[in-house]
């Protein structure tokens, strides 16, 4: 048979198999193409103790919450915040949420990082553990071939209770290094710290190759007997990563211009630790009397400024006291009784010297002492107690013996000192034992607001903004009277128009005599309080003669005139008021008023 | 009982209860309707309950009952004083100096208030001295430091109606040597207070005060920023720009840092 007869068995087996491996590679493409919604990675899986590594964890879409983080009891977690992507591939978008961490290795050793887990949509899930190689200082290099390293050292770690331990920490670099700080350098409360001086910076060659330093020293003084642990001082620095990578290239000019510039490097923050010192410290044996809790290496001196002199006069006692060690607690040694004196105590002079090797002080005690009887007087020696750690015991000091002759004073002023001091012999100052706060209050005023609240802040503005608006009406009110006083028929002028306003509105309707006579009474009036005269007296020519010397308009002062006379031949009965002429109209109140308000504009402003 | 002093409260009398005063202690009786919730506590209750929680040695429930006190509007001296003795006893050393400065402000001639601060001031660490006004500044300006704003306000209308009362009656009595020179002297009184007034009121910078054991201060509004200084407990400073999460204050000698804001207590 021709093979190609038999060809449709063998492609049904190709066919089959090319299924299978069709349907394992589409199985495998899927399971590629369905990446973990929750990925952690770090920037690399091995480092150095006090370097440190990125750990970033990436989320698909939008967590409902902050992820959650292994258990990291190993490192110290710094959180770099958060960052959100969007993707757009063919049309679809995607976003994921990426949470970056800084890790700090605190030990050496192989760590595994478990999973970290996030709600995504309500459901939990979970990252893949994976593990983290931390090799120590000897496990990647010796240490003076690292680049930059930091140590601690203490000038002793078996140290007497209260005795002064000086800790330095240094920090070795050999590369560009930027800003750098010590971010935890804390000795708890068992030690009481003290600074000796400032930073320090010097050059030093290990191993022939050479190191910048940096220095911080402190002086401890252990309050406790038993182990005293200082914790771990940890140091934050940038550190330019660029130089370092590529050690062997030849600088360039464009790399000097670069460094001139600030952009020649990348800089990268790198995290140091020192390792936790402890230290056995020992407890002081039992004290005697006399010490006052000085530990280390004291000194006692005493002098007085005259060797001679007479009673009533004074000479200064100068005690000073010093040395290295817990100089806080350098107090006034106990001065021997001295009857022969009147003493004068005087401020003590402290001072404490940071800058050497040791933390030292000094302190200066004088008194005055006067005599008050003459002849060979003394100032015994003054002991002084410390705790010598050298020696592992308590140690005494002592002054010398001070000698002094003193002579009688003349007469009556060695009279008058022994009398004026006698009294105050024996008396000693009063001494501050204790000291707390004052007691509390009780009374009722502790519950009523001091401030002025709610309607009584209103009085008070009022109180305050109410007296000058009060006291302008007041003027305005004075001057007015006086005005009035000064000239007696200002009130009149001023009144006038208003006086005949107000009548004329009550003015009678109808056209009887009586109507007449009231109207004319009206106008008359006002003629007469408006020129300062008597108006009832006025006959119309007078009044029409009158207002034209107040400078009325003629045709006005006519009309004011024949109006009066009207209004008296109806009041006399001689001429009809209603229809005479239109005598009704004007003798009304709109007639009238219209009338006075025409004088009066006319008036205003011409008088006087 | 012996002597019986009733406090009558604007407003609320039956709600209030009476205070009670028997050998200088007071004691409250309960004016609580007999039905109904149990009725919010008034200052006075507060006032009381807060000192026997102070005396029985619970400083913490000393400290709440105060504080409520404020949160219902009470604010005077005396209760500023009593809460910086509770902040004190209950070693919270930076709240208390705020109290003690807030009593001060409300008291500025009361001498327990004066010697409680001092004495809180010396558990202080920094050695900073807080900000005060130079002494000639004080005794030149002795009316401003020495009186209360409210005080100054009273004083400030009192002498102000005076000198209105007085400018009045010289219109009536022009002649009179007496009249002019007492309105001369309220006018210089009145300005002087007018410009207390103003300088309480526009010119007066906020203290602050340290709350934690220990704070850095950033040399800018941020935690990234580099840590120029330290400052502990108790230590005041002067407020010289104020942000909704930051402070920037001033020390005596310039140096200037910033703190987050809940790391201080600010006195206005």
């Amino acid at each position: 048979m021709d093979p190609s007869t038999r060809g449709p068995s063998l492609d049904w087996r190709r066919v089959a198999a090319l299924v299978a491996w069709t349907l394992l590679l589409g199985s495998a493409g899927a399971e590629a193409q369905e990446p973990d919604r929750i990925q952690v990675t770090v920037d690399r899986n091995q480092v150095a103790l006090g370097d440190q590594l990125y750990l970033t964890i990436r989320i698909e879409g939008s967590p409902d919450e902050p992820p959650g983080l292994p258990e990291l009891p190993d490192f110290r977690v710094l959180s770099r915040g958060e960052r959100r992507d969007m993707q757009i591939n063919n049309g679809r978008v995607s976003n994921s949420t990426s949470y970056n961490y800084l890790l700090i290795p605190t030990r050496a050793g192989s760590f595994e990082i478990g999973p970290a887990t996030a709600l995504i949509d309500g459901a939990e899930v979970r990252s893949r553990p994976f593990t983290i190689q931390v090799t120590g200082a000897e496990g990647q290099s010796d240490e003076q071939d690292r680049d930059l390293f930091v140590t601690s050292t203490v000038s002793t770690d078996r140290p007497w209770q209260g005795q002064q331990v000086i800790y330095t920490w240094r920090f070795y670099s050999r590369v560009a290094v930027g800003q750098g700080s010590i971010e935890s350098m804390d000795f708890g409360s068992d030690v009481v710290v003290e600074d000796l001086g400032d930073v320090r910076q010097f050059s030093t060659t290990i191993d022939g190759v050479q190191y910048s330093v940096n220095e911080v020293r402190k002086a401890l003084f252990p309050q406790r007997s038993g182990e005293v642990t200082l914790p771990q001082t940890q140091l934050r620095v940038q550190v330019e990563v660029e130089q370092a990578r590529r050690p062997s290239r030849r600088r360039s000019i464009f790399d000097e211009f670069d460094s001139l510039l600030g952009s020649g490097g990348r800089w990268a923050t790198k995290y140091l630790l020192t390792e936790p010192l402890t230290l056995d410290v020992r407890r002081l044996p039992p004290a005697p009397d006399g010490w006052n809790g000085l530990v280390g290496e004291f000194d006692i001196q005493a002098s007085l400024s005259r060797r001679e002199l007479q009673v009533g006069q004074s000479a200064t006692l100068e005690v000073q006291v010093g040395g290295s060690g817990n100089v806080q607690f350098l107090s006034e040694p106990d001065i021997p009784e001295l009857p022969a004196f009147k003493i004068y105590p005087d401020q003590p002079d402290a001072s404490t010297d940071r800058s050497g090797r040791l933390l030292t002080g000094r302190k200066v005690f004088r008194r005055a002492l006067v005599p008050l009887v003459a002849g060979p007087l003394d100032v015994p020696p003054i002991d002084l107690v410390y705790f010598d750690p050298e020696l592992g015991d308590y140690a005494t000091r002592s002054t010398e013996r001070i000698d002094l002759e003193v002579t009688p004073a003349d007469g009556e002023e060695e009279l008058m000192l022994t009398e004026s001091l006698a009294p105050t012999t024996g008396k000693v100052a009063v001494r501050i034992l204790a000291d707390d706060i004052l007691p509390i209050r009780r009374a009722a005023a502790g519950i009523v607001s001091v401030a002025p609240q709610g309607w009584r802040l209103w009085v008070w503005f009022a109180c305050g903004l109410l007296p000058p608006f009060m006291y302008l009406a007041l003027l305005a009110h004075h001057r007015r009277e006086r005005r009035y006083a000064a000239d007696r028929t200002l009130r009149r002028r001023q009144r006038a128009l208003r006086d005949a306003l107000s009548v004329s509105r009550k003015l009678r309707s109808g056209a009887g005599p009586a109507s007449a006579a009231e109207a004319s009474r009206i106008v008359r009036r006002y003629v007469g309080d408006k020129l300062g005269v008597e108006g009832s007296a006025l006959t119309p020519s007078e009044a029409e003669a009158a207002l034209v010397r107040a400078g009325v308009e003629s045709a006005l002062a006519a009309r004011c005139r024949t109006l009066l006379e009207r209004l008296e031949a109806a009041q006399y009965g001689l001429a009809p008021v209603a229809g005479g002429g239109g005598l009704a109209a004007e003798t009304s109140t709109e007639g009238l008023s219209d009338l006075i308000k025409t004088l009066d504009r006319q008036l205003r402003g011409r008088q006087p | 009982m012996g002597r019986v002093a009733i406090l009558v409260l604007s407003g609320a009398v039956a709600a209030v209860p009476v205070l009670s005063q028997d050998d200088g202690l007071p004691v409250v009786t309960e004016a609580q309707p007999a039905e109904g919730p149990p009725a919010a506590p008034e200052p006075a209750e507060l006032w009381v309950n807060g000192n026997a929680a102070y005396e029985a040695g619970d400083f913490g429930r000393a400290v709440a009952l105060y504080a409520e006190m404020r949160e219902m509007g009470v604010d005077n001296g005396h209760l500023h004083y009593n809460l910086g003795n509770a902040y004190l006893r209950a070693g919270e050393l930076g709240r208390s100096i705020a109290s003690y400065r807030r009593s001060l402000r409300l008291l500025p001639r009361d001498e327990d208030a004066n010697a409680n601060l001092t004495f809180a001031r010396r558990s202080a660490r920094d050695e900073i001295a807080p900000p005060e006004p130079p002494v000639l500044v004080r005794t030149v300006l002795f009316w401003h430091y020495s009186l209360a704003p409210v005080e100054v306000l009273r004083s400030a209308v009192l002498v102000g109606l005076g000198f209105w009362i007085v400018l009045a009656s010289r219109l009536y009595r022009p002649a009179s040597e007496v009249l002019r020179w007492s309105a001369v002297c309220l006018l210089v009184v009145g300005l002087a207070l007018a410009g207390s007034l103003v300088a309480h009121a526009a010119f007066s910078s906020p203290v602050a005060v340290v709350l934690p054991q220990e704070i850095d201060l950033h040399a800018a509004a941020g935690e990234g920023s580099v840590v120029r200084f330290q400052l502990h407990a108790g230590t005041e400073v002067r407020v010289i720009e104020q942000r909704p999460e930051w402070v920037r204050i001033e020390l005596p000698d310039g140096e200037r840092g910033w703190s987050r804001r809940e790391y201080l207590e600010i006195v206005e």
